[in-house]
Formats: C-alpha cells, structure tokens, sequence
C-alpha cells in the first residue's frame, strides 16, 4: 500500500481543514495521489501558501479560530459546496474534535482519521488511561479530572512533583510540571485558563511525575479491518515547557528489543480501542528502559516526516488510502528503519523575551536546499505571519545514514535558514542540537528547561556591525535625506565609492 | 557628529562607529577594532560580503533605520541610532510596553495599587499562548488603559506604573 501513486485516486477532491506547513504538506500529498484539492482560509491568510497551493479555496471568515478554522459548520460547508469526498484535519485545531468528525461523516463526508467514537474515547486522557490499563500497559499513579480542591489533595497523596494535563486535546497545551506545592493551585488555574481557550473544555487531570525520562512515541497504521503495523518510535525528549521542539527517529536509548516491545505495547492498545488510520502512541521512557503509557494522538503528529525518512512509508498517502477503506498491505516484517532523521521546528518567536509569539512580516526568506534535508514550510516571503494561530512557520528535517551526520546536516541546514523580519527561535534550535548532550543523545524531558535557563541570543559580531553600518550608511539618517542636497555637505558622500544600490 | 560617524542600537547595546572610505573598501572602526569591509549586492537582499579575510553571503532585508542581516549562520537586528548613548548608556524605559500584539484577556491590578517587581500586572493571549506582563519594579499602578477582551497593540501600554526607583 506504500508507493500507489500510479493507481486510480483514492479521492476525486479532498478539502484539507488547517493551514500552514501542515496544510502546505497534506495538499501536497493529495496532489501528487492525482487528488484535486480544496483549500479553507482565514481572512488573514488570503494569500497564505497553502490557499495559493489549492486547486480551490474557500474563505472561512475572520481571523479568530471559532469564526475560521475551528467553525464546524463552515468547514462541513465549503466541502459540500466545493464537492469534496473527503476531509483532513491536519493537526491541531479540528483534528482531535470527535464532533468535528461526526459531522463530516452526518454530511456524508469521509474523515481522514478515527472513527468519531475512537476520537473521542482516546482524546478523553482518562478514559485512555484506563484502556491501556486494560491492555497491559503500565501507566503513571494519577487522578482523574475533578475540582481543585480534590486534585489539590491529590497531588499530595501523590506527592510532589506532579504533572497537570489536559483531559481534552493534546500537543503539551495546558500541561504543566508542578515541583512546588504551593505553586499548585496557580498552576492548575493557569492550566485551565489555557485549554479551555484551546480545546472549550478546562478538566485538567494529575499525574505523577516522572524525572529523568524520555518521551517516545510509537507511529501505527491501522485499516478497517483490524490490521494494525507499527513504524517504530520517535525520540522527543528535547522540549521546551512541554512543547516538543527537536525530533528524532530512531531513538537513541531504543534498541531493537525495546522498540519491539513499545511497539507491540501500541499496536495491542490500539487494536483494543478499534482505531483506524494513523496514530501515535506515547510513553515516558525511565533509564532503566521501563516505560508509562502516555496517551494517544488521534491524528498526524507535528514530526511525522522523522519517520517517513526513515521507513520510506509516506504518512499522509497512507492516511488518505486507508480513509478511502484500502486495505494495508504493509506488513509488519517488511517494516525496516534505514539511517537516522531528525527534525527541528522553526517558530516566529522571541527567545530574548521568554520564547513570546513574534508575529509580524517575514521581509526575507531563504530555506535550506541541502542534500539529505526536507523543508515542511507554511510561509512565503512578504507574508503577515498573524497572531491569532501556533506560531509554527516550517520543519526543518535532516536525514542521513547515521545520526552525527544527520546532526550535522540539520545544523547547517539551520545555519542557512534565512527568515528576516520577524523573531525566531532558530539561534536557540542551533544552540540545542549542537549541546554536548544532545550530541551524545543523553537527554530527558528536563534537558531543554535546565540547560538553557541562562541562555541568550548571541551578540552580534563586530563584522556583523560592520557590513550593517556599511549597508545602513549608504543613506543619509531618514528625516535628514531628502532635504539634503548631494555633493559635498553630504557625508556620507565619501562613501560612494561602494558598489550598492 | 563627525562625518563617517554612526550610532548603532544591536543587542541592546548602543555602538559607536566610524566609517571611512577606502578605494573599493570601507574601513569600519568598531571599538578598538579596523575591520575591512567589501560590500556587493549580487541580487536585491543578498551581499558578498567580505570582513577582513572572512568571506560570507549575507541576506539583509531594510526598514528605514534598521536592517535586519543574516551573516555566518544567524540573524541579527542593528538600528541606526539618532544620537549617541548618553554617558550612563541608554535610559532606562519607563512604561511596561506589552511585548506583543494580542488579545488582553486578564487585568490583574487597579488603579492606585501597589505593586512590586515581578508582580504579574495584565495577561495578553496571542497564538494561543498567555503572557504574563509583569512590573519591571516596585511601583504604583497610575492609570489602566485597556480593559479585557480588547486586542491591544505589541508596544502598547495597558497599566501606566509610577514611582519606584
């Protein structure tokens, strides 16, 4: 079921729900199955990448999610209208909305993910805990979602630190490691404050949490007829805050034993909950290889194209042939891991002031063309990169034969990554994969947060000072320019021996 | 100001300079540093540029007074200053400017209210992040600008402070 680009289109029109890199990716994957594509947008992304990329666009309406890419209604419309058979939700917004999937199935719209009732039965973090118990599967000491009164008396039964999550949604929203138990209460009101403006639902759950451990996660495709394959793990240990910001498959500390063992430990769990389509099954791994079950993300990861590179299986192409009911005839032996993929994630924003989002024009862009390197890109120069959505703007993804190598080439892909205009957070991604530890691939959830609490953007360079006054002193100082007559009473005419415009 | 000289705000830090034509080169005074400049546009927003004997493409994009440049692996952001630093380097910024645009969503202080350093004044959500704007010092609260659900614009002031050190 891997490379069918030759056979007959699994979709005659596909509409794809996001926007973005995500959006850029999925229409792309859809074009190249002979799929034709529909678009939906903000009125702030009129003329984003992924509207410009789309044999169609419709227009949502305002910027603001509810009003745009988080309106049920609008989306399930602009399918009808246009004629699409199918719909993918990317990640993030609509994409683990067990709604969101029930009304595209009620008007007869197929959704590239879970079963609506599968959505909603992993999404629910509880619920899934207690379904990977069922299986087997060991999980962290924790406490379902309740009060605050009562999750306050839990975590010190549970005894500190503790981790607060999200009962609804995912992508490290609203999760907070709490060491203090006098932090806890602002924490968790924090924590609900943040996912009810993600996901409309502020229940927060505990766990116990666990230091000194590794995140990993294991890719499985399922079809309709209950095969499930595993396609190894991924390695993302390396966050900030609980946001995953470098990638990596394989895992350093998973050999061929432990990836055997968490991948069985997925497929069980997910055969068990009836899931269909692609889906991600995270652990905390410990130093002794032990691992926790986490929770299930019903939908595309973020840092799918880490194991894409490395299992040659196209993640998306599969998604689409499964939701148009193709049977998977990968099977799980002639699944092999070839060279090492990692990946970086490129944000607009502020490293100097706390990592804040920092919309606004992109004045410059070059990206990376390397050998062995992908570029998942959501933006084009001259672009208004708006306030209202993640601040994502591409992945960087460096394959290679063995992982220094790789390293190396993510590195120098980094290093010429050129965006101007607005912040991003690409001096402190150098700085982190070029870490001794990170090198070395001796890193914990704790890596990021404790290696670089004192960590700045570097100074400029002299020559950096240098080529900017020579560049800048091509003008007289704004204000002064135009009332100045050329010739001798300009000083800066001395310089117009350079060569520039 | 003498000619071929040029203030700079990089890093924070306020730089002196001079400029000083030389044949095809510029000679730039950095602190107690010559450097050598050689500067081409091979195509708009991209130089070869030469420092000394370190060679580079570089990618600059311009807005008036401030170029942003990309050299050697990283961006960087220099402005032109319109003076030099005073002799204790640049005053200190009175008013708390919110860091980013955004919807205001929490007002965490009143107006005649003391606050200390750190002290969270008003909460801004964009991309769905919070940010917490706190006091840079003890001061009092004069004058709150902005009331919750309002967008409020990157530079803006919500709470006026007064006082303090």
């Amino acid at each position: 079921m891997v490379g069918t680009v030759n056979n007959r289109p699994p979709f005659s029109k596909v509409l794809v729900a996001n926007r973005g890199e995500i959006a850029v990716r999925i229409l792309r994957a859809c074009q190249e199955l002979g799929i034709r594509t529909v678009a939906v947008y903000s009125e702030v992304d009129a003329t984003s990448p992924h509207v410009l990329l789309a044999d169609e666009a419709v227009c949502l309406g305002r910027a603001e999610p509810e009003a745009s890419y988080l309106h049920v209604g609008r989306i399930v419309d602009a399918a009808r209208r246009t004629g699409a058979e199918a719909v993918h939700p990317g990640y993030g917004f609509l994409a683990e909305n067990p709604e969101f999937a029930q009304a595209c199935r009620e008007a007869g719209l197929t959704f590239v993910g879970p079963p609506a009732e599968v959505i909603a039965a992993l999404g629910d973090k509880d619920r899934a805990r207690r379904l990977a118990q069922v299986a087997g599967i060991p999980t962290l000491p924790g406490h379902p979602p309740a009060d605050d009164d009562t999750l306050e008396r839990a975590a010190h039964a549970l005894g500190f630190p503790v981790l607060l999550k999200a009962a609804a949604g995912g992508g490290g929203r609203g999760m907070r490691v709490v060491r203090d138990p006098l932090q806890f209460r602002h924490a968790l009101a924090s924590a609900r404050r943040e996912v009810v403006s993600s996901f409309g639902n502020d229940a927060i759950l505990l766990e116990k949490y666990l230091q000194d451990a590794r995140h990993v996660e294991v890719q499985i495709l399922a079809d309709r007829y209950g095969k499930v394959v595993h396609l190894g793990e991924r390695e993302c240990s390396v966050q900030r805050r609980c946001q995953k910001i470098v990638e990596e498959c394989p895992s350093p500390a998973v050999d061929t034993d432990l990836r055997a063992r968490l991948g069985e430990a997925a497929v069980r769990l997910t055969q068990q909950a009836g899931y269909v389509n692609a889906g991600t099954v995270e652990f905390l791994l410990d130093r002794d290889g032990c691992f926790y079950f986490l929770e299930v993300n019903t939908r595309l990861q973020v840092e799918h194209p880490v194991t894409e590179l490395v299992t040659g299986v196209d993640l998306v192409h599969a998604q689409l042939l499964i939701a148009a009911g193709h049977r998977l005839s990968l099977r799980q032996e002639e699944v092999s891991w070839r060279g090492h993929a990692v990946e970086a994630r490129v944000y607009a924003e502020d490293p100097e002031r706390g990592f804040v989002p920092s919309p606004g024009r992109i004045l410059r862009l070059r990206e990376p063309h390397l050998p062995g390197v992908r570029v998942d890109s959501g933006v084009r120069e001259g672009q208004m990169v708006p306030v209202h959505y993640d601040p994502i703007l591409a992945k960087v993804v460096a394959w290679a034969a063995d992982r220094p190598t790789a390293l190396s080439r993510l590195v120098h892909a980094l290093r010429e990554y050129v965006v101007l205009g607005l912040k991003t957070n690409l001096a402190f991604l150098l700085a982190v994969v070029t870490h001794s530890a990170f090198q070395a691939g001796e890193v914990s959830t704790e890596f990021v947060d404790e290696a670089f609490t004192s960590w700045h953007t570097p100074d400029p360079p002299p020559e950096v000072l240098a080529v900017a006054a020579t560049v800048l002193a091509q003008q007289a100082p704004s204000g002064a320019s135009a009332s100045r007559a050329p010739g001798d009473l300009d000083p800066w005419g001395r310089l117009r021996g350079l060569r520039l415009p | 100001m003498r000619p071929g000289q040029l203030y700079l705000i990089a890093g924070g830090q306020h730089v002196a300079l001079e400029l000083r034509a030389a044949g095809e080169e510029v000679v730039v005074l950095v602190g107690e540093r010559a450097l050598r400049v050689r500067v081409r546009e091979v195509e708009p927003g991209v130089l070869e540029a030469v420092v000394e004997d370190l060679r580079r493409m570089a990618f600059y994009a311009r807005e008036e007074d401030t170029i942003h440049l990309h050299w050697d692996g990283h961006a960087y952001t220099v402005s032109r200053a319109r003076h030099a630093a005073g002799p204790r380097g640049p005053e200190p910024e009175q008013d708390v400017r919110t860091p980013l645009p955004g919807l205001l969503t929490r007002v965490l202080v009143q107006p005649g209210q003391e606050v200390a350093a750190g002290q969270p004044l008003y909460v801004v959500e964009a991309m769905k992040i919070e940010t917490v704007v706190r006091a840079p010092r003890p001061a009092r609260v004069r004058r709150v600008l902005a009331q919750p659900g309002q967008q409020v614009e990157g530079g803006a002031v919500v709470v006026e402070l007064e006082g303090g050190p």
